[in-house]
This record gives C-alpha cells, structure tokens and sequence, in this order.
C-alpha cells in the first residue's frame, strides 16, 4: 500500500515563516491590527462582499448544507459581529485592567472541526487580535472558509495576511502533526476524544485551548406569543441542520401538562414546516442517516407502546419527539427536537444535571420576567454560558463567552506591570 | 405453526443440514414465526401494526417490520410470559447507561445457531469431523460474565471444540497478561494450531502490552485469531487494516487467517468473514442460511442497489423468543456471496459541534 508524503516539512516551513511574520506584527500598534480585523468582519456582515459570495458559492458542497440555509446562518451569525463590536471585545478583554498587559504567544497553531464557518473565522481572528501568527489545520468538512478569509485579509492587510497560513494534513500524519502542536499556543476543536488527543500531545510550557462538542436547550413557558416562540425554536433547529452546539436538541415545555400537548405539537409542526420550507434541509451522511433512523424507529416504538412518547415528523425533514418524561435523552440531530412536559423550572434542572457539564447554551421564551430571570440562572448554574431569546440562539454575540471562557483570553499571555 | 414446531424444525435445520439455504423453507418460517410474535410480543404487535405489518398484510420476509436494536434497551422484546424468562443478555455498558436486554425462555436454539457459524467461519477443517482445537479467550467467561452473549458464546465453542488447553484471559475485567503468554508459549512449543478469539479492544491491550514488552511471537502455522466489536473507549482506535497489521506483526498471523465477527447481543445468530473456508476469494461475511441481510436506505427503508451502502437490517429464524427482524445503526454494503459492514474511520471529524445524544449516553455488545 503506498504510503502518503507526510506534510511535516511545509507544517515546518508555514512556522516558520510565520514565525518571522510575527516579529513583524508584534510591532504594530494594536489598534491598526484591530481595525483590518474588523474592516474583514464588516466584509463577511456582508452578502455581497466578494468573500460572502464565495462562500455561498462554495460552502454548500463543500459542507453539505443547502445554499439557502446555509446563507440565513451566515446572515444570522455574522450580524452581531461588527467591527465595533469586535473592537469593544478586545478592549473588554485585553485592555480593561489598568496596568495589565495581554500579549498573543509567538505562535498560535489552530485545529479547526466541523462544517461552520463562524467558530472558524473566530478562532481564526483571536489569536491575531493578540498579535499572534496562526497557523491553521483546516478541517475535512471545511476545507473553504479559512483560505477564503485568509484571502481576503491578505487583500485588507498583506502584512496581517502574511500572518495567517492554513494547511491541510490528515490526521493519520504523525509527524505533520507533531510538528504542528509544537506551537507554543494550540487550539483545538472537536469532539471531546480528539480534543483531548490534541491536549495529551501538548507540553506544561504551551499553552492549551480545547473547544470539546456541547448541547443547547430550549425553555418555553405559557406566557407570550405562542405562534413567535415556535417559530424561533423551528430557526434555531434549522440553522446548521441542529449541528451547531447553539442549537437546541430539547425543549422543555414548562408548566405545560401532557395532556395539553396537542395545541403546543401543533403550533411546533407547523413552525418546523415553514422553516423546511424556507431553509431545507441539507445532505445528511449516511452514519448520520442510520443513527438517525434508528433513533426515530425505536421511538416510534415507544410511541406505539403507549401514552407516554408522541412522534410529529415529515420524512427526513425534521421530528419532534414529544416525551411525558422530563429525562434528558439527547437528539441524534438533523432537526430532530426532543420536548419534554415539564410541571416547573426545577425540572428542567434535575432533567439537566447528568449532562450539565456537556451544556453551551439555551433560549428561553414565553416566561414573565421574574421566571425567566429565574429558568435563565439556573441554566447558568448548570454550566451554559449564555441564555438568549428564542430565535437568536445563532446569533451569538462575538463577545459571546464561549465556554466560559471568554474569547481572546484563553489565548493571551496576561502580565501586570507595576508603575514603580 | 405454532413456536414450539417452528423451533423443532429450525433446530434440526441448524443441527443436521446447517449449510443448507433453502429459500422456501425460510420464508414458511419467517412468516410463521412472524406471526408468533406479532401476537405475542406486545409492543413489537403495535408497532408492526402501525407500520401496516400485520401478519396479513405481509406476504414476504422482506416485508416485516424491523425493529431497531435500541428499542432492546428500551422495553423487554419478549414473545412469551415475562415469568419463563430463563437468561438474560445484556449490552455492554456502565450502570448510568441503559443497556439493550435480550430476554430468553430457551438457550436450545441459540447455541444450536452459533455453533454452525463458528465452526465454518473460524474452524472450517474441523467440520465433519470430531476434532478441537486450542481456543484462548481474551474475554471473561460465562461464569464470571453471566449476562454477556459473546462469553455464552465462547462457552458453548469450548465446550463443543476447545482442546483441553482452551481458557479465558479476562478475569474480573483485566486481561491477564502473563497467563496468556504463557499459554501462547505453550502453544508455540506444541507447534498445533490455536484459535485465539476475543474482543478487539483486548487485541489491542494485549499489542500494546507486547510493543512495550518489546516481544513478538509466531503463533504455529495455520492459527487463526477471531476478532469481534469495536474500540470506542477502551483502547486506542485503530482501523481493521492496522489492527491485522499489528496482529500479523506481534502474533505472527496474517491478515487472511484473522476472522471477523459480526454480532450483537440481540440477535442469535452471528456473521463471520468467509477468509478460512474460502481462502483466497474478497472478504466479506458469510450469512447463515437460517438468517437474511438486507442493507436498506436508512429514510426509506428501501433495499439499496446492489453494492451501495446502507443500513444493516436482518432477519434471523433464531431470534424465536424476542423478535426477527432487527435493524442495526451500522452501516454495510451487499458484495458477491455475502456483505460487509462499514466501521467509523478512527480520527473521521464531526460536521458539526454538537453532540449527538449516543456520545453522551453510551451504545455497545457485551
């Protein structure tokens, strides 16, 4: 069996030259960096920048996501993320201690998963911010977005553009890889097995962020517009065909009783099928496929079985899954909402707890203020770390602190400088 | 045709003519068989029956309702009274997680159906004849691992095959090192074939071992290793290829005399790779005549043109007790005298950043 060329040498060559370029960018005013960064966010903000409608031209086959859903994500997730708005993260970030200093590490190498494009160009953009080159393994599902943006920043600032290099090497490539996590910062997205494959490669002197997959949760209560709250959970399933970890696998239907869920099924369907409509759904592989059928079929049993369990689905395009029992069963995705009947916000929380650590988010919706104050901490307190209205769940900010991290901090070396 | 005439007839199928596929007689005992437990098993009844399955609206095997296997871990498949339950098999998995149970009234049939498909797959020259064979286990055995399919497995091959020196290496959950390579050491001075069976995540604890012992060893012309079940969380993940590269390069047996199996905890009968009884012809798994595999459209359930990769569905006449027809979540392809099924690439990314629910919650055969 031939044996393919490891790609050590140009992982060798890409630190290298990144490492000169770094020198370079070390020197800049940060503000200067900062603002090419934000002059390439406003250009992805817009569908008709040259760069979007490579993506929207691109990223469909590349990622497997229909062209009209995968251009409302890119309009939603890109939105909030303003030039301005990416200005005032690294001030909040970086610049608010007096007396601190926030530097980037001589080198960032960063491992990018999975098929959307927004954590791509954030972790892309953050270790620049700092004033650090990055050297970017893009991923299989991906292999566009970060050679698009680097492209682009190239053409904003050459010098900046010369600071960003993606390569592609498998992952059987023992030795590109080695020399890829010699870096002194890595980032690494994926699931929690190869995360923590990346972390074990890493030594105490470099520093390690590891992004591991997670879940979102819907909360909705009886007060408000039932129709709106339905709608903004059928976009936020949609968007990213429920892949995204901003995506909601469960909804808890709180203060609902069981036997009410006729008005609520009805009023979800009939939200997931415009949204099918509006934003079909996109190829889904055949491991997907399976996982997926038989998740459905099994349900369906349960289905059958009793009163307990509800399936409202249309074909591959989306299932509601509706369950008397509040414990948490996951989604196998691919549009797929798990709802819960649950008598109070408690519930939510015992359903929640043997998976809270895996939580990155919820919506919550049709609450009066008070509990939705109250549904909203708790899901804090489990370990979310963020809670939005319905509807804008994939619309984070990019202050949005992502894991509870923060977004450039994980990255920065922090050093606090006495006057005298 | 009641259960009883329909076991009668299988057990003679498996015990005097195991090679023998006779189409009509597995579509009569399909079909019969169908309708035994369509009436006696409750919760496959009304889901078949929501599927437009009842017995009368069926006129083919093909047309019965598969069952997933995860509806096993979630309600007792059982076509007779809860209280004639004589064993119980369970997936592999921690007690936080919900296992698939397989529920049975009578072992008869069961051992009667695996020890045809081992013999062919893994002994091929002992048919016809009374021979054994050395059989090392790298699994527990069915004392110590009373709800586990694959060590009631490996029992009744012991029993039936297995040389005196036949043993289990797994004792209280650890593979024991330094007895297997003492057995192994035994084997090699002897200089007779051995079969050396067990799970794929052992194989792997046990190359790992020898890298770091930095021994090799050439096990005895014409020993063959049975390997079966997945990596996933207890060892490191590697593909078949370089599973039989290892095997081949500590154990000095090579790739065409390493046999896979395919089965699960819910069904009776399993699928071996066909390398030994058909030396020299493309791997692919055998399927015993008592059983059918179907690789379908995941969505539409549909049978795939032929060599596309669907799902694995099968039907299996040795499944009397719970039920027939179980779909898999595994992927295959239908090839030349049999199928394949496709395993996860180690290392293959995630399109998204989300979690799928059997991440989270676990899945496995014990």
């Amino acid at each position: 069996m031939p044996v393919a060329a490891s790609a050590e040498r140009e992982v060798r060559a890409a630190a290298a030259r990144l490492r000169e370029a770094g020198a370079a960018l070390r020197r800049r005013p940060r503000g200067e960096v900062v603002a090419a960064l934000g002059a390439l966010l406003e250009v992805l903000r817009d569908p008709a920048s040259a760069l979007r409608l490579r993506l929207a031209a691109e990223l469909p086959t590349a990622t497997g996501f229909a062209p009209a859903t995968l251009a409302a994500g890119l309009d939603a997730g890109f939105a909030p993320w303003t030039a301005d708005a990416f200005a005032q993260l690294v001030e909040r970030e970086l610049e608010s201690v007096p007396g601190r200093s926030a530097s980037g590490f001589p080198l960032t190498a960063v491992v990018l998963g999975g098929a959307i494009p927004m954590p791509s160009v954030l972790q892309l953009l953050a270790p620049l911010a700092l004033q650090s080159p990055v050297l970017v393994r893009s991923g299989s599902h991906d292999p566009v977005t970060a050679r698009a943006v680097a492209s682009e920043l190239a053409r904003i600032d050459p010098a900046l553009g010369r600071c960003l290099e993606v390569i592609a090497f498998t992952h059987s490539d023992g030795a590109a890889l080695a020399a890829f996590t010699e870096a002194d910062c890595v980032v690494a997205t994926g699931s929690d097995d190869s995360v923590a494959a990346f972390a074990a490669r890493t030594r105490a002197w470099q520093r390690f962020a590891g992004y591991g997959h997670r879940f979102s949760i819907a909360a909705l209560g009886r007060d408000g517009d039932l129709a709106a709250a339905c709608s903004g959970i059928a976009r936020d399933v949609a968007f990213w065909d429920q892949l995204g970890c901003l995506s909601p696998v469960a909804l808890y239907a709180v203060g609902w009783r069981w036997e009410e869920r006729a008005a609520l099924l009805l009023e979800l369907e009939s939200a997931f099928a415009q949204s099918a409509t509006r934003w079909p759904i996109g190829r889904v592989a055949a491991a997907d496929a399976a996982r997926r059928a038989n998740e459905l079929a099994t349900f369906e049993m349960r289905a059958a079985g009793g009163d307990d369990a509800e399936l409202r689905r249309d074909g591959a395009n989306w299932a509601l899954l509706a369950e008397r029992d509040p414990g948490f069963r996951g989604s196998p995705l691919f549009r797929t909402l798990r709802v819960h009947f649950v008598p109070d916000a408690s519930a939510v929380e015992a359903s929640l707890a043997p998976v809270a650590r895996h939580l990155a988010s919820a919506g919550v919706g049709g609450f009066r203020p008070a509990a939705h104050a109250e549904i909203s901490r708790q899901c804090a307190l489990l370990g979310a770390s963020r809670c939005c209205a319905l509807g804008e769940m994939q619309s984070p900010p990019i202050d949005w602190c992502h894991d509870g991290q923060g977004v450039l901090l994980p990255l920065a070396r922090l050093a606090d400088l006495a006057e005298k | 045709m009641d259960r009883s005439a329909i076991e009668r007839e299988l057990l003679h199928w498996m015990r005097a003519e195991p090679d023998r596929h006779d189409p009509d007689r597995f579509e009569r005992l399909a079909l019969a068989l169908y309708e035994h437990q369509f009436e006696n098993c409750e919760p496959y009844g009304r889901f078949a029956a929501g599927r437009g399955g009842r017995p009368s609206q069926i006129g083919t095997w093909r047309e019965i309702p598969p069952v997933p296997t995860g509806a096993f871990k979630e309600m007792p498949l059982r076509s007779f009274h809860a209280l004639a339950t004589k064993h119980i098999f369970r997936t592999s998995g921690t007690s936080a997680e919900k296992r698939g149970t397989l529920y049975l009234d009578t072992l008869e049939l069961y051992e009667a159906s695996l020890l045809p498909s081992f013999e062919v797959g893994v002994l091929p020259e002992l048919l016809g004849t009374r021979g054994r064979m050395p059989i090392l286990v790298l699994a527990a055995s069915p004392e110590e691992a009373d709800d586990s399919s694959l060590s009631h497995m490996f029992g009744v091959v012991l029993r039936a095959r297995g040389a005196a020196s036949s043993d289990y290496f797994v004792r209280r959950g650890r593979l024991e090192l330094a007895s297997l390579a003492l057995a192994l050491e035994r084997a090699i001075a002897e200089g007779a074939p051995i079969a050396l069976c067990g799970t794929a995540f052992a194989f792997v604890h046990l190359l790992d071992a020898m890298t770091q012992a930095g021994r090799e060893l050439a096990l005895p012309a014409g020993s063959r290793i049975l390997e079966t079940g997945g990596f996933k969380g207890r060892a490191r993940e590697l593909t078949r290829e370089e599973l039989y590269a290892e095997l081949h390069e500590r154990l000095g047996v090579p790739p065409e005399q390493i046999v896979n199996q395919y089965g699960m905890t819910e069904l009776g009968s399993q699928f071996y790779d066909n390398v030994l009884i058909q030396p020299g012809a493309a791997r692919h798994k055998l399927v015993p005549p008592w059983t059918r595999v179907r690789i379908v459209d995941p969505e539409t359930g549909r049978d795939m043109p032929g060599g596309e990769v669907g799902i694995v569905q099968i039907v299996d006449l040795a499944n009397t007790g719970s039920v027939l027809a179980v779909q898999t979540a595994d992927l295959g392809r239908e090839l030349p005298g049999g199928f394949e099924v496709l395993g996860r690439s180690p290392g293959a990314e995630e399109r998204g950043c989300s979690i799928a629910a059997d991440e989270m919650l676990g899945a496995g055969r014990s």
